[in-house]
């Protein structure tokens, strides 16, 4: 079978992209592949492909509903028709209908926690699966930065729909990230494909500031003068908000702001603008980019810096997919150390805390998502810490599929302090290793890819602010001072507005 | 604008129901109570109109307009609405009349399956006439895809027809509000050609603040809604997208358990045996039910002669008048059910 006139008969591409043909080729071969993609290179064809051309059906675990539901919206435009995906927000009839015709798909994408539904894994079960596919394949290991324990119980649910070839797939993980995916999935003999995380077209640079009014300052004279479109990436909602309405005070056009407390109608508007061009600035925080697939984003700009360095790696990669020159800045002040911090033990559990969630567990019986929110408020304990202790206690066998068993608080409270100050531990270096990076005089690039243990790459011009960038490369030729605020609308008249949406400007 | 709702429904709770009983009446909550307050008190056409809010933001906005002196506290979370509070909310009233067009109880939950049906209509729509098949759809509820699916028309021709028809009926019903109020709806419309702008960015541009976008536009679907019902044979595109769905809120699950019991003619207490409810929830059922039915036979559980009695002593202490003192005019001759169940047939 020649693997890219199947390419450009499916999805109309003439060529594979680097990386994504060998990866196929071990796919189609029933082997058990790793793959580490970095974003822009096209993860997504690598199994939409395979599981097209396979005999069966493929299954897809994804970790974010809005990342599966854009798969398939983006597959079914394109006349893909048999793709579906399973998840919690469905209504039971209409998870119902669709587990009856199951059978009709060819691509099933599924959330981790619907997977391990024993009623669905029995209909699952009914089937051929040809390829099990888990894609962010990362949030597997708890030292990864999106760490999920649904992801743990992956290799059980393989092995109960018939143990079909595995492709775990990701765009950033350390050798160490890399260790868990394939322990974890039950990988023994597997073929794998490390691409670099390097991407030579996009710049990076790194700004100091001794203080927030300069660096807003500095952040406006960028957003002004920067070709666009671009993303500015910040801590929290009311910041993006707050600075996104700075912006359209300043004159700006087609800024907006976008951030998980919005309604999914107002984020799915928000995305399209940007899709479409109608916006040119997105304020936003990291809940906006997963699943996003915009090939012309010019420049990412850190007003506060991730927590660690695979976060970081994972947003600035948002930029420049289509291989253009881009580039990425991190706007550093004193300030955000404390933010940065503080960010950080969001994910953190005291020994109090401990105590008192595990005190509200002995009076329970099932571990339930009522349960979970209700404690977690209670607590003050977040996702990610709840997901840890979990886990944790399944490991000793305090609870066993979702059962909670009679337990010592002591020795668990003993166990659970120690692990969490482990975490803790580590989640500190990961952010020291990547202020320290913040920090060095050495090239931001060969930093960068020795956090992930890659030893060469090439040298470049445009490399990053220690080794020299030519910062103009990146402006625009127009003046964006010409900008009046929004002149035009406050002529619109609603007539004609209607019109030209309905037929356009000819009729 | 959230601030002045909340005032008007202190206003006319009179103090006689929490701000909590407010919260839950805003909020949408179904339960018997809540709904018979808003009848009651008349203030249905708010219920649901914030159902994302949290008590404790009533318990912040609450105070708020008491140190601004919009609201008095008279008692554990009772309040009455102040002259200077009163003031505020006629002000506002006359700066947006639209805002007595709301009508949450009636048109809450059809105007967002409206709004659903007819944004994908029209981006669906406006995409396949001009030959783009591909597109993300706005909306991601499956049945409303469906839905679009299943109306749309199958020939070019039809749907050229259908789209300039919309056009039409839109028009017509638009012109009849400010010019800023009809951009505000406009703006927010996908179609091939832009994609629509968020409420809170239609706001910005057509003057209106942010914070009452939402209002706004609740207002503005829940008026549409009743002009495109009242005159259907002039909007039959736009009646289309509501045709056969079910009005108002309905009432709760359990009172419609207990409206089949009462149909086998089981009494109260029997009722409450069978499902283990209290007879006061039976009755709260039955006021429910009243409410809802106009047909409710209420003469099953109170006398004629005691409801014109009852509508007699309305009319000598003055509307304002409060359950208690009803009752206590009344005394063993009346239970608060049957007052209660009175009062549910008394012309609005």
């Amino acid at each position: 079978m020649k693997l890219e006139r199947e390419l450009e008969k499916w999805f109309g591409y003439p060529s594979f992209r680097p990386g994504q043909e060998e990866i196929i080729q071990a796919v189609m071969e029933e082997k058990d592949v790793l793959a580490v993609l970095p974003t822009g290179m096209g993860k997504s064809i690598c199994y939409q492909l395979p599981a097209l051309l396979k005999k069966g059906i493929t299954i897809i675990v994804s970790p974010l509903l809005s990342l599966m539901e854009d798969q398939v919206q983006q597959l079914r435009s394109e006349g893909i028709k048999n793709v579906i995906a399973i998840n919690s927000f469905m209504s039971l009839g209409e998870r119902e209908e669709v587990l009856r015709s199951l059978s009709d798909y060819k691509l099933i994408y599924i959330s981790p926690e619907m997977l391990q539904s024993e009623y669905i894994q029995r209909k699952l079960k009914a089937l051929y699966i040809s390829l099990f596919v888990v894609d962010e394949a990362h949030c597997i290991s708890q030292w990864g930065h999106e760490f999920r324990s649904d992801y743990l119980r992956l290799e059980a649910a393989r092995k109960q729909v018939g143990n079909p070839p595995c492709l775990a797939i990701t765009a950033t993980a350390t050798p160490h990230v890399r260790k868990d995916i394939c322990s974890y999935l039950g990988m023994t003999e597997y073929e794998s494909f490390i691409h670099s995380v390097n991407r030579p077209n996009i710049a990076i640079t790194v700004e100091s500031f001794l203080g927030i009014d300069d660096k807003m300052q500095r952040l406006f004279a960028l957003v002004e003068s920067l070709e666009g479109p671009g993303m500015v990436y910040f801590s929290s909602r009311a910041w993006t908000e707050a600075t996104a309405r700075k912006l359209q005070e300043r004159g700006m056009k087609g800024v907006n702001f976008y951030h998980g407390g919005m309604t999914n109608e107002d984020r799915l508007l928000i995305q399209q603008q940007f899709m479409h061009g109608e916006l040119n600035v997105i304020c936003c925080t990291s809940a906006f980019g997963m699943g996003i697939n915009k090939n012309n984003i010019r420049f990412v700009i850190h007003f506060h810096y991730p927590t660690q360095m695979e976060s970081y790696v994972q947003e600035v990669g948002r930029a420049g997919r289509d291989g253009e020159k881009s580039i990425a800045i991190v706007l550093f002040s004193e300030d955000d150390r404390g933010l940065a911090r503080l960010l950080s033990q969001r994910e953190q559990l005291s020994e109090e805390q401990i105590r008192e969630l595990l005190m509200l567990l002995t009076k329970e019986t099932h571990i339930s998502t009522g349960l979970e929110a209700k404690l977690c408020a209670h607590v003050g304990c977040s996702e990610v810490a709840w997901n840890n202790v979990i886990v944790s206690l399944e490991e000793i066998g305090v609870v066993n599929e979702g059962e909670i068993r009679r337990f010592s608080i002591d020795s668990v409270a003993d166990m659970l302090t120690k692990k969490f100050s482990r975490y803790h531990r580590t989640k500190q270096k990961q952010l020291t290793t990547f202020e320290s990076w913040l920090h060095s005089r050495a090239c931001r690039r060969a930093g960068l890819v020795h956090y992930f243990e890659e030893h060469t790459f090439q040298k470049q011009l445009d490399c990053c602010d220690r080794c020299g960038v030519t910062f103009e490369r990146y402006c625009t030729q127009e003046k964006q001072k010409d900008r009046k605020p929004d002149s035009n609308d406050l002529k619109l008249n609603w007539k004609i507005e209607l019109q030209q949406r309905l037929f356009g400007e000819s009729r | 604008m959230n601030d002045v709702i909340i005032l008007a429904v202190c206003k006319a709770f009179k103090g006689e129901r929490t701000i909590y009983g407010a919260y839950h009446l805003l909020q949408g909550k179904k339960s018997a109570q809540t709904i018979q307050d808003g009848h009651f008190f008349s203030v249905l056409s708010y219920f649901g109109l914030f159902p994302t809010m949290k008590r404790n933001d009533m318990t912040k906005i609450v105070k708020f307009l008491t140190t601004e002196g919009y609201l008095q506290e008279i008692g554990e979370d009772r309040y009455l609405i102040t002259e200077k509070g009163e003031k505020k909310r006629t002000l506002a009233i006359e700066e947006t009349p639209l805002l007595l067009q709301l009508n949450g109880w009636l048109y809450g939950k059809l105007s967002l399956v409206f709004w659903q049906r007819l944004t994908l209509w029209i981006q669906t729509i406006t995409h396949i006439q001009s030959g783009k098949k591909s597109f993300i759809p706005i909306i991601q509820d499956r049945f409303v895809q469906a839905w679009v699916r299943h109306v749309l028309p199958k020939n070019h021709q039809t749907r050229d027809k259908a789209l300039s028809n919309l056009h039409q009926e839109l028009q017509a019903l638009l012109i009849r509000y400010e010019p800023q109020y009809a951009l505000f709806f406009v703006l927010q419309l996908t179609t091939d050609k832009k994609i629509g702008y968020t409420a809170r960015q239609a706001a910005h541009i057509c003057s209106i603040t942010e914070k009452d976008a939402v209002i706004i536009q609740q207002a503005l679907l829940h008026d549409l809604l009743k002009e495109i019902e009242a005159r259907y044979r002039d909007f039959p595109i736009l009646f289309r997208f509501i045709d056969q769905l079910e009005k108002g809120s309905g009432w709760t699950r359990s009172a419609d358990q207990t409206s089949q019991l009462l149909e086998q003619g089981l009494t109260i207490k029997e009722i409450a045996t069978i499902r283990k409810l209290k007879t006061s929830t039976i009755e709260d059922h039955i006021i429910e039910l009243a409410l809802q039915k106009p047909t409710f036979p209420v003469h099953d559980y109170i006398s004629m002669e005691l409801q014109e009695k009852i509508e007699a002593l309305i009319q000598s202490k003055g509307e304002l008048v409060k359950l208690r003192e009803l009752k206590d005019a009344l005394g063993d001759e009346a239970s608060y059910f049957m007052i209660r169940l009175a009062l549910t047939r008394r012309k609005g």
